[in-house]
């Protein structure tokens, strides 16, 4: 046997060790891995519906291909990039606001003593996070109402100022959407920095203590830093659905106003009115297949800067 | 312990995997010994929401007489109205059984073209006699690239619409209706004008409907929505019944005079600011005695089953004389779906309940004594009266008239017992003149499918405001059309203009 032989052979039964000593804990990926394999990776056959005339009769497979034509109505209109402007800034606009109020939420409760306090404040965020958006909206219908809205009635009349009516009026609905987002979601994205700075090592407020460091300075130098981690993983999980948005808040919230979809619809919105009548599942498959692309490739692209600025936070 | 560990594992999903196996084979095996014997055909049910405690004891009653008379079973699958489309293309897509579906106010284009439904003209010729002798014309509303693919109820083939007013109020303010004459726009202004000054802020004078896009739910103008949808252009039957220009109806004189007086109408109070939004139902509305009425179907007794329905006393005001056009077959039909085993059996037990109409009745109105009792019975017909006048609280009820010759139905008190046969005169008295042209024609949507959806977004998204007369029409109106032409409405109508000329000249008209 000469050395490399048994090199070879040593490097072989080191594999073949490896492979028995992990053997269990590959098993309990299985169930994991089966999940995904069926529940994310299987319906993406789903996706040449997008490419399909379907007929019912002739099944999916059977079904004549029929090219682009299932895109071509997103794009017959103008309003293609009304909506893709629109997704994509109200992203942009929910993730800063959010993630600048839910940082200095956090930091706030992180820094009250009293614990039935505490608790109480992250309670309170958190309820609206839990309300269905239907009843939100109604929530807002009650404020907005041009007949018998809180804010006509009860503050704009009694100080001479007009009435306005809202849901016909598109100025004010991008501020609207916005504050009853945040509004909304406020609390959750709350929680996660918070327990990110909770997580923080109390030796490094110590440290600043003892060198004189004030709150201010050590929430500057401290906490935010140590938060980038979160905020960054955040970030890209956010970029990932900038395409996709809240149907419920774009739906439900304007009451389904046509006056208001210049700044109010997003793709979803638009998909699911544009197929409410004829269900076609080419159509649908289309958009959504849009959808997934313009998000994968966002997705990428943030990841790549990101690994620019910071190579040990990317994702990949 | 590991060993232990990844044991169980095995195990479990075996035992998971064993599991689907036998649930399988279990299935399979109950379907093969039912399918021998009696086939059960799985039939949508449209239902608001709440079925009531006696829907089983309905469905044994009807499953009885089906057994006896048909040799089949059914059952009845529950489904919200404007869903039963999509609920049945999911079932057909993920072969769910499912034998009968319901074509709600939408056209049957493309449940056709994606295969979903079956051509019954053989199935009609063999077994649906009953059907077809009572149906008559009416089924030509359910042909598509002339073949038929549904089931409608029989009723009156004519459409008459006009404006159901509260009696009080009309007396209040002695305004008194012409039953002959046909009232415009400008008629029903003054009519208005009077009523909301007296009444008031907080008092509206019309409901507009959120649910239809056509002006004035229909008793504007005449016009025959030959596709079913205002997308592709409809025939303006108000300038002339022998005309088959099809035109985009928002692009007309007409409808710029309609939406100048809606947003007229609002300014002046008389259309509720929220109207374009509101989730409420018009029969909600009306009850909060905020409103005067509404433009509704007007026949001659309609005003009458309102009042009756509604216990708030109508009086209706006619606006369009009646006239036929079947707007694209656009409205209630049975289908019988591609994923169906038994299309025969199917199509039998939908002949049944036009053959027997006691099976139409108990389907429509529940059971004798439970939920309905006989008043009247004559030669002319039948008055019942419901045993709760709260439908609600009835164990059946069936708020949606689809079963079967609607004309052989039972009147429902105080409705007048002989109500079948004077709607049956009026609507045979309506002369050919005023029959739409495009009877029989129906359209192929599949070359311009995506401009129709595409254009139907655009036209949800204005209507409801214009209806309201929510949006200024100097400024939006111009901008409606111009995003109805960018989504491409003059290519739909050329395309329809150009299949009804050929149908025109195949059928030698």
């Amino acid at each position: 046997m000469t050395a490399i032989e048994v090199k070879r052979a040593s490097a072989r039964e080191k594999k073949k060790n490896r492979w028995k000593r992990y053997f269990p804990v590959y098993l309990m990926i299985l169930p994991g891995l089966l999940y995904l394999l069926i529940n994310n990776y299987i319906p993406m056959f789903g996706v040449i519906i997008a490419f399909k005339k379907l007929n019912f009769s002739e099944g999916i497979f059977g079904s004549p291909w029929n090219g682009l034509d299932n895109f071509k109505f997103l794009f017959a209109t103008n309003d293609a990039w009304v909506i893709t402007r629109n997704t994509i800034l109200y992203n942009v606009a929910f993730f800063v606001i959010g993630t600048v109020s839910a940082i200095t939420l956090a930091v706030l409760i992180n820094e009250i003593r009293s614990k039935f306090a505490s608790k109480a404040y992250q309670s309170l965020t958190l309820l609206p996070f839990l309300m269905s958006w239907v009843v939100v909206s109604y929530l807002g219908y009650a404020f907005l109402s041009s007949e018998t809205g809180l804010i006509n009635n009860s503050i704009l009349q009694p100080l001479g100022k007009e009435s306005i009516n809202w849901y016909m009026d598109k100025t004010y609905w991008p501020l609207i959407l916005i504050l009853v987002n945040t509004w909304k979601g406020i609390g959750y994205s709350m929680i996660i920095y918070l327990a990110s700075i909770v997580g923080i090592n109390q030796d490094y407020y110590e440290a600043a203590t003892i060198d004189g460091a004030s709150k201010w300075k050590q929430i500057r130098h401290i906490t935010l830093p140590l938060l980038k981690p979160t905020f960054i993983t955040l970030f890209i999980l956010a970029v990932g659905q900038v395409f996709r948005s809240d149907f419920g808040l774009f739906y439900q919230m304007p009451q389904n106003s046509g006056a208001l979809y210049s700044v109010t619809r997003t793709l979803d919105v638009y998909v699911y009115q544009a197929l409410l009548r004829n269900s076609d599942y080419g159509m649908s498959s289309a958009a959504s297949f849009y959808q997934s692309i313009v998000g994968f490739v966002l997705i990428l692209a943030a990841n790549f800067f990101i690994k620019k600025y910071n190579r040990e936070n990317a994702l990949f | 312990m590991k060993k232990a560990i990844a044991l169980v594992l095995v195990a479990a999903l075996s035992a998971l995997t064993a599991c689907s196996n036998n649930a399988k084979d279990s299935k399979g095996a109950q379907e093969g010994s039912t399918a021998e014997e009696i086939p059960t055909i799985v039939w949508q049910y449209p239902t608001p929401g709440n079925l009531g405690s006696g829907f089983q004891e309905v469905e044994d009653a009807f499953n009885a007489m089906l057994e006896k008379d048909v040799g089949a079973r059914v059952k009845f699958e529950p489904v919200g109205l404007s869903e039963s489309t999509k609920k049945a293309s999911l079932a057909v897509a993920s072969g769910e059984p499912l034998d009968i579906m319901l074509t709600a106010f939408t056209s049957l284009g493309p449940s056709v073209d994606s295969g979903m439904i079956v051509p019954l003209d053989d199935l009609l010729e063999q077994q649906g006699k009953d059907i077809k002798e009572q149906a008559g014309v009416l089924l030509d509303g359910a042909k598509y690239d002339s073949k038929t693919y549904g089931v409608p109820p029989v009723y009156i083939k004519g459409n008459t619409y006009g404006y159901l007013a509260r009696t009080d109020l009309l007396q209040k303010y002695n305004i008194t209706i012409d039953p002959e004459k046909k009232y415009t726009m400008d008629d029903l202004d003054e009519i208005f004008a009077k009523v909301k000054a007296g009444e008031g802020k907080d008092f509206y004078t019309t409901i507009p409907w959120n649910t239809t896009q056509d002006p004035l739910n229909n008793s504007y103008i005449e016009y025959d929505k030959v596709t079913g949808s205002l997308a592709a252009g409809v025939l303006m039957l108000n300038r002339g019944f022998d005309d088959t220009t099809v035109s985009n109806l928002f692009a007309t004189d007409e409808y710029a005079t309609y939406v100048n007086k809606m947003y007229d109408w609002a300014k002046k109070g008389y259309i509720s600011s929220d109207a374009a939004i509101t989730k409420q139902s018009p029969d909600s509305l009306l009850a909060t005695k905020k409103y005067l009425g509404m433009f509704y179907w007007n026949d001659r007794l309609s005003a009458s089953s309102k009042s009756a329905a509604s216990g708030i006393e109508f009086t209706g005001i006619p606006m369009i004389e009646p006239y036929v056009s079947n707007n694209g077959g656009q409205g209630i039909m049975w289908n019988i779906t591609s994923s169906s085993q038994h299309p025969e059996k199917a199509m039998e037990v939908l002949n049944y309940i036009y053959k027997n109409k006691d099976a139409a009745w108990l389907l429509q109105f529940g059971l004798e004594g439970k939920s309905y009792k006989v008043l009247e019975q004559t030669d002319e017909g039948t008055s019942i009266e419901f045993m709760d006048p709260d439908t609600s609280k009835l164990p059946y009820y069936q708020g949606y008239g689809i079963y079967g010759n609607r004309l052989q139905w039972p009147v429902v008190s105080p409705e007048p017992i002989n109500k079948n046969k004077v709607l049956k005169e009026d609507d045979d008295n309506i002369p050919q003149s005023r029959y739409s042209p495009a009877l029989g024609y129906s359209f192929k949507q599949a070359s311009v499918s995506s401009e129709i959806a595409a254009v139907s977004t655009v036209i949800e998204q204005y209507t409801p405001a214009f209806n309201s007369g929510a949006l200024e029409p100097s400024k939006s109106l111009p901008e409606f059309l111009n995003a109805l032409k960018s989504a491409g409405i003059d290519k739909i109508i050329q395309e329809n203009q150009k299949q009804l000329d050929e149908w025109k000249q195949s059928n030698g008209k």
